[in-house]
């Protein structure tokens, strides 16, 4: 467990924002309509009275590019999860210094997962910044 | 028994089978279980529920290192849960898989014997 209160209530609203990020956008849809077409079927007379017609053809229309992504959804989630574990083995050890790891870590699904600035991004740069503050912040002064 | 070491008992029960189940049966009309989708994935999150059983095993077998081998299924289904069952978490496989994990995360972390 951390050593100060603020140092508690840092990990618990950081851990917060992590489940949170998870649900929250993380990128932008990215799909876009190609539209499909067709080539209508063309007939032509021929001297000896016959009709020779050509083949129609038609080409559906499909989606193309990614939707868009939650946390849970993209791969940045690895991280998230890696941060959410990392801050479960600093409380139950004492040992801040894993507090630092998982703020880093989360920083660097960030940078990995593209910056969008979007809900789940911001959330995740917010418990970075808390976790960084739990974990480099100095300890409170034994008791004499 | 201590009322413990039967709590521990059913999460470490429970866990096999929420994951046993969630991933062996069709519980989303998807045409087919896990198994019959990737074998491998599903064969990997079965030894891992089996292992995170021995977690349970008394201190005096396999020289200790049971709860070593807790954590590691432990830690397998964790890794599970989070590549393959997070992006469909909506889902009522994912939801019993979710269920299960969590089960044999907290009976690892209970354990008397815990080294983390």
């Amino acid at each position: 467990m951390p050593a100060t209160t603020r140092q508690r209530v840092a990990v618990l609203v950081a851990a917060l924002l992590v489940v949170l990020s998870l649900g929250l956008p993380w990128t932008t849809s990215t799909q876009t309509y190609v539209p499909g077409w067709m080539a209508p079927s063309m007939c032509v007379p021929s001297a000896d009275g016959t009709i020779w017609c050509s083949g129609a053809f038609i080409s559906p229309g499909f989606m193309t590019g990614s939707a868009a992504l939650s946390g849970a959804g993209s791969v940045a989630r690895v991280f998230l999860i890696g941060a959410l574990v990392l801050i479960l083995v600093a409380w139950t050890r004492g040992e801040s210094r894993w507090l630092g790891l998982a703020g880093a870590g989360l920083l660097v699904a960030v940078l990995l997962a593209g910056l969008t600035a979007l809900g789940g991004q911001l959330a995740a740069c917010a418990a970075a910044l808390a976790l960084l503050y739990a974990g480099l912040s100095p300890r409170a002064p034994a008791p004499a | 028994m201590s009322t413990a070491d039967v709590v521990r008992l059913a999460l470490h029960i429970a866990a096999l089978l929420l994951v046993v189940l969630g991933i062996s049966l069709d519980l989303d009309d998807r045409g087919g279980a896990l198994w019959s989708d990737t074998w491998t994935w599903a064969g990997f999150a079965t030894l891992m529920a089996l292992l995170q059983g021995a977690a349970m095993l008394p201190r005096t077998t396999l020289s200790g290192a049971g709860w070593t081998l807790g954590a590691v299924g432990a830690g397998g289904l964790l890794l599970f849960w989070t590549l393959l069952m997070l992006p469909m978490i909506s889902t009522n496989m994912a939801f019993l898989v979710t269920l299960g994990t969590a089960c044999a995360t907290a009976a690892v972390l209970l354990s008397p014997d815990r080294r983390l």
